[in-house]
């Protein structure tokens, strides 16, 4: 893989964080390098608020860079929120629209990709359902479904399935497995759980406690789809489990 | 509602020629109020957009706050040396304190709107005009809705108080020659009866449907 051209990557990023009242700085990442090969699926683990989630925002440009740099090739950069981050003054259909509506896509055009991906999500039916009216699966399948519409080339996730019950998270990975599958679009994922990074992922990045670095590296070479009960899957949880403690 | 209608109906009647009188009195204060209210609207949009997303805009913070805390009464007579006793007057005075409320609440719904509800508007391309129009607005609607409620009330006391002071057109100069005069009691009540169908109408017929919209938001 090493001599494969990168769709984005990462090179010793720092990042402080200034409290806003007392002025103090606080490293939050230390120099982390990254290189992210188009059509992976990539996850960044570690102990929770050690930074990976910066680490995402810097890639995606919501976070301004302080120190390091970040080559990206990246056409079309789309992202899925832990809260789902949806728009609730805006319908099933609205939201989902946003991004295509926001680059200019002509009506018609908009309306047939919208409701292409709301299918693809499972949604068919509850178009006009305003985000109050549905349930945290719900919200995320339309978070994903949003995040596809505007035919990224890479996606990133930030504790996509964190804020939703165990066997909603696990329907909807089976979801993203099966998109991602026939999309082949880069996928960055943030989680705090190593299960979740084993079952998904192409590689995994292990983070360190805060100021975060970059632990360790695990290739994940089970074939799909990964039974959650087999031995090489529960060694590999194991090993990366212990990185983290 | 109904109650009002026919307490005002029956007194109007028996009032004699006061009843289009009174629907001439109060529609010009409505008129001045609306007017009003609608400056006090764009100007407090205009405001809170432009200041909410920067630094600059957190320093003039504390002097709204002080602005606003200024009783408005006080500074009619300014507006009087500025503008005398006209109905310009009335509506400028009553728009210097509609704006607080809806500037406020406006502020504070976009200081507070969620961390990734901002990134996803940013992500999906939302930037400029388009943010403003597509995303700063709607967050800030449910504000807009409650500081317009308690400005347009705070509206109603600033018409009808520069009107009672100075002016002799008007809801205000109506009740209060009714008050002034002997015999005229009728009307008083005939006023007020009035002004507190239109007060209950407005709220019915537009706030409170805008109010079920901003439910919406309620997660």
């Amino acid at each position: 893989m090493e001599n494969k051209k990168t769709i984005i990557s990462a090179l010793n990023l720092s990042y402080k964080y200034q409290n806003e009242e007392s002025g103090e700085y606080l490293d939050v990442v230390k120099n982390v390098s990254l290189n992210i090969y188009p059509g992976e699926f990539v996850s960044l683990v570690g102990p929770s608020g050690c930074g990976k989630s910066t680490i995402l925002r810097i890639l995606s440009g919501l976070v301004k860079m302080q120190k390091g740099n970040v080559i990206s090739e990246t056409k079309k950069i789309s992202m899925v929120f832990q809260n789902f981050a949806l728009f609730p003054w805006l319908t099933v259909r609205e939201n989902v629209e946003f991004g295509l509506k926001m680059e200019g896509f002509k009506k018609s055009e908009r309306d047939k990709i919208v409701s292409k991906k709301i299918e693809e999500v499972g949604l068919s039916g509850f178009e006009d359902k305003y985000s109050i009216e549905l349930s945290g699966g719900m919200k995320q399948r339309v978070g994903i479904a949003r995040a596809l519409s505007v035919n990224p080339d890479i996606l990133l996730m930030d504790e996509p399935f964190s804020s939703l019950d165990v066997l909603t998270a696990e329907k909807l990975r089976a979801k993203l497995l099966d998109i991602w599958l026939k999309y082949k679009v880069t996928v960055i994922m943030v989680t705090h759980l190593v299960e979740e990074a084993v079952e998904l992922s192409d590689r995994i990045f292990v983070f360190a406690p805060r100021p975060t670095f970059v632990k360790d590296v695990f290739e994940v070479k089970i074939p799909r789809p990964r039974n959650g009960r087999s031995k090489e899957y529960y060694d590999l949880v194991d090993k990366i489990s212990k990185q983290i403690e | 509602m109904f109650i009002i209608l026919i307490i005002i109906l029956t007194i109007g009647i028996s009032a004699g020629n006061s009843l289009p009188k009174l629907a001439e009195a109060l529609s010009l204060s409505l008129f001045r109020l609306v007017i009003a209210y609608f400056i006090s609207l764009i100007i407090a949009v205009i405001i809170a957009v432009s200041i909410s997303s920067n630094k600059i805009g957190d320093s003039l913070i504390p002097v709204f706050d002080l602005l606003q805390n200024l009783p408005s009464f006080a500074l009619i007579p300014i507006f009087v040396l500025w503008l005398g006793y006209t109905n310009i007057m009335t509506i400028v005075f009553a728009a210097t304190s509609i704006l607080w409320p809806i500037l406020f609440y406006m502020l504070h719904a976009l200081k507070t709107v969620a961390r990734d509800e901002e990134d996803a508007a940013k992500i999906f391309g939302a930037k400029g005009l388009k943010k403003i129009l597509f995303f700063s607005l709607p967050v800030a609607f449910p504000s807009i809705v409650t500081g317009s409620i308690v400005g347009f009330s705070i509206g109603w006391e600033a018409i009808i108080g520069v009107e009672i002071i100075g002016l002799s057109s008007g809801i205000g100069p109506f009740l209060n020659v009714s008050s002034g005069t002997a015999g005229y009691s009728k009307t008083l009540i005939l006023g007020i009866s009035a002004l507190l169908l239109v007060v209950f109408l407005i709220n019915r017929l537009v706030w409170m449907p805008l109010l079920k919209k901003s439910q919406l938001y309620g997660e």
